[in-house]
C-alpha cells in the first residue's frame, strides 16, 4: 500500500483530503505544521507528499529546504498545494524540485487523484 | 582741479558718496548719500562717519580698510552694514579712494547700496527653509501613505487567503457530496454535508468581521443610543452560547448586579463585545472547564463592569501585547481552534467607540495558574 503524507493545517481541508486518498486505497498520514510534516516524513518515508506552504512552526517552504538536506528526502516527490499563488514562491518551490504547484481552490479533488495515480505509476 | 569741482560732479552721482578729510571729518556727502541715510548734509559736516556704525560689520573691514588708505591704496570693502537717521540698518559695498586733494588728503567713499538685495537674500533663504520644512513634511506624509496603502494590501491579501480556505473546502466537499450520491452513499453525503455547512458558517461569520472592520476603520460607524436593560442583553447572549455551553461540559455561571441603572449605549456594539468575549472564553477553555460572566458597577465612578473569565489555555507572555491586532492569533492557539484573528481587533474598537476600555489578565484566577480574565469599562 502507497503512502501519502498531508501536510495541511486547515482541519477540515486535511480531513477532505485524508478522505479522499483513503478512500482511494493509499494509507495518508497527516500533519498539521511543517515540524510535525517533516519528522514523519523523514520516519516513515512516504511515497509522496502534498504540501501546503504556509503553515505553523515551519513553513511548507522551509521544510521542504530541510527535507531535500536528507539522503531520502532529496528524491520524495512533493505537490505543493496552497492558496498562495506568488511567482516567488513558485520559482522557490521550483528549485526545490516540487513535481507539482497547485491552487486548492482552482483543482479538483478527482484532478488530485488523477495526477497522483500517474504519478505513483498505479 | 580743486575739491569743490569735485563735489559738484559728486552732486550727480547716482552712488551714494561720502567724502572724510585726512582727520577723518565728513566734508562731503552727495544727494544719493542724503538719500540712502536719512541724514543731511549739514547735519554731519565735521562728524566722524563712526556714527553710523551698527556695530554688525566685521571689525577687521575697517582695519583693512585703514591698511590700505595708509599705503594710499584704494580699498573695495565687504559687507558693511550701517545704519540710517531712523535707526534702521542698510547694507553697503563700499570703495574707498585715498585722494590728494592739494596739501591735504581726503578720503572717497563711494557706496553700492546691497539692503534690498540682502532683504532678497534673506527672503529666499527663508523661503528655501520653508521649502524644506515642506518637502520633509510631503515625505513623511507620503511614507504614512505607503504604509497605509501596504497594509490595506496586505488586509486584502489574508483576507482572500482566508476566504479560499473554506470556499476550497465547499468545493472539494460538493465534489465528494456529488460522488456519495450517485454511490447512494448516505453517510458520505451526510459527512460531506455537515462540512460544507461548516465551511459556510466560517465563511459567514468571516463576512461579517470583515463588514465590521470595514465600518469601524472608515469611521462609517454611527452608534445608535438607546437605554439597554443589561441583564436582558447578557440572558440572550448565553441563550445563545448555551449548545456551546453544553456540548463542552462548561461549568458557566453568570453573575449580574441587581441594581444596575440601564445602560446607555448602542445595543448592537455592546453585543457584539460581549458576545465576542463569551465566545473567545468558551472556545479556548477545554472540556469541562469553568467560565463566568459578572456585570457590576463600579460605585465610585459611574462606570459598569464587565468581566469574562475562563479556565482556558491562557495567553503567552510573548503574544500579550499583540492579541488586540489584526489578524493576529496567539502562538499557542492549536490549527484546529478555528479563528480568524479579528474578533478580538473589532471587540477593542468597538469598545473604544463605547468611550470604554479593555483590558485582560493571563494567568488569571485566584491561584493565577491558568485561564484569562477580560474587563471591560464602559461609562454609565
Amino acid at each position: 500500500m502507497k503512502k501519502i503524507l498531508v501536510v495541511e493545517d486547515e482541519l477540515i481541508l486535511q480531513e477532505l483530503l485524508s478522505d479522499t486518498f483513503t478512500d482511494q486505497g493509499f494509507k495518508v498520514l497527516k500533519a498539521a505544521d511543517g515540524q510535525t510534516g517533516l519528522k514523519a516524513a523523514l520516519k516513515h518515508h512516504p511515497d509522496l507528499i502534498l504540501l501546503d506552504i504556509l503553515l505553523p512552526k515551519i513553513d511548507g517552504l522551509t521544510m521542504l529546504a530541510r527535507l531535500r538536506d536528507d539522503r531520502w528526502g532529496r528524491g520524495v516527490p512533493v505537490i505543493i498545494l496552497t492558496n498562495v499563488s506568488n511567482d516567488g514562491k513558485l520559482a522557490q518551490a521550483l528549485q526545490l524540485g516540487v513535481y507539482d504547484y497547485l491552487l486548492k481552490s482552482k483543482i479538483k479533488l478527482a484532478t488530485l487523484v488523477k495526477q497522483v495515480d500517474e504519478l505513483l505509476n498505479l | 582741479m580743486n575739491f569743490s569741482n569735485y563735489s559738484q560732479f559728486l552732486n550727480f552721482f547716482p552712488n551714494p558718496v561720502l567724502v572724510t578729510d585726512d582727520a577723518v571729518k565728513i566734508i562731503h556727502a552727495n544727494p544719493a548719500w542724503e538719500k540712502l541715510t536719512g541724514y543731511k548734509l549739514k547735519e554731519v559736516l565735521g562728524k566722524n562717519p563712526s556714527i553710523l556704525q551698527s556695530g554688525k560689520t566685521n571689525r577687521w573691514v575697517y582695519r583693512k580698510m585703514w591698511q590700505a588708505l595708509s599705503k594710499n591704496k584704494p580699498f573695495f570693502s565687504e559687507e558693511i552694514t550701517d545704519l540710517r537717521k531712523d535707526g534702521s540698518e542698510y547694507q553697503i559695498f563700499s570703495t574707498f579712494f585715498p585722494l590728494q586733494n592739494g596739501q591735504a588728503k581726503v578720503y572717497i567713499q563711494i557706496q553700492y547700496d546691497i539692503t534690498s538685495r540682502k532683504i532678497a537674500e534673506k527672503e529666499l533663504t527663508k523661503y528655501s527653509q520653508e521649502l524644506s520644512i515642506l518637502n520633509k513634511q510631503l515625505n513623511q506624509a507620503l511614507m504614512r501613505e505607503k504604509e497605509v496603502e501596504k497594509s490595506k494590501t496586505e488586509f486584502l491579501s489574508i483576507t482572500a487567503h482566508e476566504l479560499r480556505t473554506p470556499l476550497t473546502a465547499v468545493c472539494w466537499s460538493l465534489e465528494k457530496l456529488c460522488s456519495a450520491c450517485s454511490t447512494k452513499n448516505w453517510q458520505g453525503v451526510e459527512k460531506n454535508y455537515a462540512k460544507i455547512d461548516q465551511a459556510c458558517q466560517q465563511m459567514i461569520t468571516m463576512v461579517d468581521q470583515l463588514l465590521q472592520v470595514g465600518k469601524l476603520e472608515m469611521e462609517a460607524f454611527a452608534p445608535r443610543v438607546t437605554d439597554i436593560d443589561i441583564e436582558k442583553l447578557i440572558k440572550s447572549i448565553v441563550s445563545g452560547a448555551k449548545v456551546q455551553i453544553e456540548n463542552k461540559r462548561i461549568k458557566f455561571r453568570a453573575k449580574i448586579d441587581h441594581n444596575i441603572p440601564p445602560v446607555r449605549a448602542d445595543v448592537d456594539s455592546l453585543r457584539v463585545v460581549i458576545d465576542n468575549l463569551l465566545s473567545n472564553a468558551l472556545k479556548f477553555t477545554p472540556t469541562g472547564g469553568k467560565v463566568s460572566l459578572s456585570v457590576s458597577k463600579n460605585k465610585q465612578f459611574d462606570y459598569l463592569i464587565i468581566k469574562v473569565s475562563d479556565t482556558g489555555l491562557g495567553i503567552p507572555k510573548n503574544s500579550q501585547n499583540k492579541i488586540f491586532q489584526r489578524f493576529f492569533r496567539a502562538a499557542n492557539i492549536k490549527p484546529k481552534i478555528e479563528g480568524s484573528g479579528l474578533g478580538l481587533y473589532i471587540t477593542k474598537l468597538m469598545v473604544g467607540k463605547l468611550g470604554g476600555e479593555i483590558s485582560f489578565q493571563s494567568p488569571a484566577g485566584k491561584n493565577g495558574r491558568k485561564g484569562t480574565e477580560f474587563m471591560v469599562s464602559l461609562p454609565l
